[in-house]
């Protein structure tokens, strides 16, 4: 992810398929009727051609508005959109080579499948020939080709919804948004569309940007992840990254269980890690930038990264609950550093609430964030 | 790749208060909306006004107030009367129709409508036939010396016709309600009576009241009844009748106008934002649980009576409206008779046609209209779509004497702006189209209220994304609108040229000013046979036009069937 310098050549790009986008501090303010809502604040990203980038975030956080400036159906109060260098800002939502998955698919219930399908290339006045010849060929793509001449309601839920990406995917377009496209579907057939969107994005190779506030549907789909939080971005990186190597506490919560202990910093290496002193330990792990000798710090403790062992390990503490879920047991531990939440792939023999048990930390799963300034 | 802060100056400046940049399209519309609206409303109020601050029309405001007071309070009794009867009878009917079980409700909820489809002499000439100092029943069955002429004909005329009004409106509130209110009363030991009192009424309030200001209103402009009823009784909207047609003074008119205008707006004011405010009743999401009948004898009786009596009125009147179409003189000479129908074949099919020309015209163009309101409305300018909403509903909320006197005074000259004749004389025999332009004018005016808010309610309902996705894939504004938007609206479309075309059929007093000789129109036709004494004749016109209104009733509504089979299909 290298940022482009804005070239001044707006075709420059047109031939290949995939878009390079960028966003500039792009900035959008709602006027309510008592105050000025700050929506999305200084927005900057850049999304390189097609890569597929997940705006994660909470509701309320601004994702909606972006993908909505994006599309253009809203405009920025401050900022820029950027297309292949080309200003986006002042082109109207219809002239913009993107298409947009509703969450709620929004097709045309007056119209069956297929018109739904070719409904944009009419608008573009493409020949009837390479219309009928591209709509089949959406169809076939998304797996729809039995239903041309049903009508939206006759549809399934994750029907539709393949009719919407297949009616997006017909116009090629160089940037594909999706806003929460799967969250009317069960859970299920969300796990599925998931796996589909991405392959049918990778072959099609598509830049897309993605909305969601499922974790798991940004990790396992995303090149990129945007988190947000009240309207700003809190990080952004491969799905490893902001999993693994948190730029925030928020971001850290936001990803998957966490535990997080005060400490002291009593030394930064060179490699990156730090050392830190717990309650009744010293711990060496990798650390954030900003993390310095002698300040607070906030030691992350993914809840997978806690071995239960029954010697004493880094620390002791008495099970509260535990419960088995499958392929894990997921225990509550009271110790010395508070309350630890604890994800056991449970081979050995569950704990049972009241017993004692050590828990040994594996520390390339514990990640040292710059402590809250107090 | 990091978020900078740099240009966190931007956030404080004021955003703007539109998302997106307009499309011209939009502007275009508007402008269309705007040039509408002033012509139809601006215009003929503006000259109104004017005309009505002269000294002669300052002189007879200044008289209606002091010196010759009878009309003004007489106005006031009537309007007070008419609402009062009004609402109660149309609340009863539409309680009837909502909890009580009995045979025939189907039937009792046209019958009860009938009135508004009419035209507006229908009711008050049975009335005489049937009930007035020679009528059927009061004189030869009953040997009765009663009079109609005067306030209390009145009052039960208008009422008669208003009641349809108060009708729907209180109807729709009551079918609203959700019926848990009433089990949860009824589990909590509550007597149906106790319920009615306690729970319905109270929260039905807003539309009693709603239905109370309109009838007033109506009421109190209400031209055509007392012409054909009022006797020595004179009210504000027969003043102006005969200050115009009496002594040409239409600047006293105008200053009538004004009282009456006044008022009209106040209310329709409070009714549009206060009692709409008001409203306790969710009308979001379907009403859970089933109604169960009220059986409380109690109540029952006394309802049914109210409702037995004014439906046995109405078909009374309308039996003698069929029936005296086809009699001699109905009540004096009873032999069957061709000549009425023969009379309006030969001199009535102009009216026929032209007025059937003119809905057909105007009935549409009102719809467009209150597309185009709409779509602004909802769609396109969210804070100053009330303004245009308001605008446009000023249809309804000036009395029909005053429009029309309005269009009399702003059309019968040509128009200038600027110094630039912009538009030949188009009210009056002398005009383009011989006054026909006015009246389709005054036609579209008062079609565009009700299809404005059938097309609002739908348009409300569409999700936007549809709207979004089109644009999305390319479609221009005007693209979206043509061919996403308005097929999903349809049915509001068609709702709103029937009530349109309804309106235009039997509209009279809005056009008593406008009519001209060339252009004849059946409602005025009606008047003039009503006028005449020729009751045969006009009872025949009235079934005429009522098969009219009931055929394009039914045209529009298979088409509204075919096209929401359609979509649901
Ligand atoms: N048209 C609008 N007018 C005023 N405020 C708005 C408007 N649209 C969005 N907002 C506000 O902007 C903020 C961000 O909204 P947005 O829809 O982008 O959130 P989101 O991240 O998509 O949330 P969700 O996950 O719930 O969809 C919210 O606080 C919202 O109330
Ligand atoms: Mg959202």
């Amino acid at each position: 992810m290298t940022p482009s310098e804005s070239s001044p050549v707006a075709t420059a790009n047109t031939g290949s398929r995939a878009g390079a986008l960028e966003l500039r501090h792009v900035t959008k303010a709602f006027a309510t009727s008592h105050t000025v809502a700050t929506a999305v604040d200084d927005f900057t990203a850049t999304i390189e051609p097609g890569q597929f980038v997940t705006l994660l975030g909470p509701s309320g956080c601004g994702k909606t508005t972006t993908l909505r400036m994006i599309a253009g159906f809203e405009t920025p109060t401050s900022g820029e959109i950027l297309l292949d260098g080309a200003s986006m800002v002042s082109v109207p939502p219809n002239r913009r080579p993107m298409s947009m998955v509703f969450q709620s698919y929004a097709l045309f219930p007056n119209l069956n499948v297929a018109d739904n399908i070719s409904f944009g290339l009419r608008v573009k006045r493409v020949a009837k020939a390479e219309r009928i010849r591209r709509v089949a060929a959406a169809m076939e793509q998304v797996g729809i080709a039995e239903y041309v001449k049903r009508y939206p309601h006759e549809l399934s839920g994750g029907q539709q919804q393949r009719v919407a990406l297949a009616r997006a995917l017909v116009m090629e377009p160089k940037i594909l948004l999706f806003d929460e496209p799967l969250s009317n579907l069960d859970a299920k057939l969300r796990e599925r569309m998931r796996d589909e969107i991405k392959a049918i994005q990778a072959r099609a190779g598509i830049t897309s940007v993605f909305v969601t506030h499922d974790q798991s549907e940004a990790m396992t789909m995303s090149d990129v992840i945007v988190v947000m939080n009240r309207g700003r971005i809190e990080q952004i990186g491969a799905p490893h990254e902001v999993y693994r190597r948190p730029a925030t506490r928020f971001v850290a919560a936001f990803l998957g269980k966490a535990n997080f202990v005060d400490a002291e910093v009593t030394a930064v290496h060179p490699d990156s890690t730090a050392t830190v002193q717990l309650p009744g330990i010293r711990l060496t792990a990798p650390c954030h930038a900003d993390v310095a000798a002698g300040r607070r710090a906030t030691v992350m403790i993914r809840s997978e990264a806690v071995r239960l062992t029954d010697g004493c390990g880094a620390v002791t503490g008495t099970v509260t609950t535990a419960a088995f879920d499958g392929a894990i047991t997921q225990y509550r531990v009271n110790t010395e550093w508070g309350p630890l939440q604890v994800d056991s792939t449970g081979t050995e023999t569950p704990r049972q609430p009241g017993s004692t048990i050590g828990c040994e930390l594996a520390n390339d799963q514990v990640w040292i964030l710059p402590g809250e300034q107090a | 790749m990091t978020t900078s802060t740099a240009a966190r100056t931007n956030t404080t400046q004021t955003p703007a208060r539109t998302t997106v940049a307009r499309d011209p399209y939009v502007w275009g519309v508007l402008a269309i909306v705007v040039v509408a609206i002033i012509g139809l409303h601006g215009l003929p109020v503006s000259k109104l006004i004017a005309a009505g601050l002269t000294p002669e029309g300052l002189a007879a405001i200044t008289r209606a107030f002091t010196a010759d007071l009878a009309p003004l309070w007489n106005s006031l009794l009537l309007g007070l009367l008419v609402a009062l009867l009004g609402t109660v009878v149309g609340f009863l009917m539409a309680y009837a129709q909502v909890f009580l079980s009995f045979p025939g409700k189907r039937v009792l909820h046209w019958l009860t409508l009938l009135p508004m489809i009419s035209p507006p002499f229908a009711v008050a000439t049975a009335m005489i036939t049937m009930f007035g100092r020679r009528g059927i029943i009061t004189y030869h069955l009953l040997g009765l010396d009663f009079t109609l002429y005067g306030l209390q004909g009145l009052v039960i005329v208008l009422a008669m016709t208003f009641t349809p009004l108060a009708y729907l409106n209180i109807r729709a509130m009551l079918e609203n309600m959700d019926p848990s209110l009433f089990e949860a009363a009824k589990a909590l030991g509550a007597s149906e009576a106790y319920i009615l009192f306690r729970v319905t009424l109270p929260m039905v309030t807003p539309a009693l009241l709603a239905s109370f200001l309109i009838l007033f209103v109506e009421a109190v402009a209400d031209l055509a009844n007392p012409l054909v009823l009022g006797g020595d009784f004179r009210v504000l909207a027969s003043e102006i009748y005969f200050a115009v047609a009496g002594n040409g003074n239409v600047s006293a008119a105008a200053g009538l106008a004004l009282i009456l205008l006044l008022p009209a707006l106040g209310v329709f004011c409070v009714q549009k934002y206060w009692a709409a405010r008001k409203s306790v009743v969710t009308i979001t999401g379907k009403p859970t649980g089933s109604r169960v009948d009220v059986t409380d004898h109690g109540i029952t009786i006394p309802v049914l009576a109210v409702v037995t009596l004014w439906t046995a009125l109405i078909v009374v009147l309308y039996g003698a409206i069929a029936v005296g179409g086809v009699t001699n003189i109905l009540g004096v000479d009873n032999t069957i008779t061709g000549a009425h129908y023969e009379f309006v074949a030969r001199l009535g099919s102009t009216a026929v046609t032209t007025t059937l020309w003119m809905t057909v015209v105007a009935a549409p163009v009102g719809a467009l209209l209150a597309v185009l309101i709409a779509w602004l409305v909802v769609r396109q300018f969210p804070r100053f779509g009330r303004v245009l909403d308001f605008l446009g509903m000023l249809g309804s909320a000036i009395p029909g004497t005053v429009l029309g006197l309005g269009f009399a005074l702003a059309y019968a000259k040509p128009t200038w702006l600027f110094g630039i004749q912009i538009l030949p004389a188009l009210a009056g025999g002398v005009s383009v189209g011989a006054g026909a332009i006015a009246i389709i004018g005054v036609y579209v005016a008062r079609a565009i209220p009700t299809g404005q808010q059938s097309v609002i309610a739908s348009l409300s309902q569409v999700n936007p994304q549809i709207e979004e996705a089109a644009t999305s894939l390319g479609a221009s504004v005007a693209h979206t609108m043509r061919a996403v938007t308005l097929p999903l609206i349809n049915p509001a479309i068609l709702t709103a040229i029937m009530y349109g075309a309804t309106r235009s059929m039997t509209t009279i007093t809005a056009i008593i000013f406008i009519t001209t000789p060339q252009t004849k129109v059946m409602t005025s036709q009606i008047l003039d046979e009503v006028d005449a004494g020729r009751f045969g004749n006009a009872f025949a016109y009235c079934t005429v036009l009522i098969g009219l209104v009931l055929i394009v009733l039914g045209v529009t509504t298979a088409a509204l069937r075919l096209v929401t089979r359609r979509k649901s299909a």
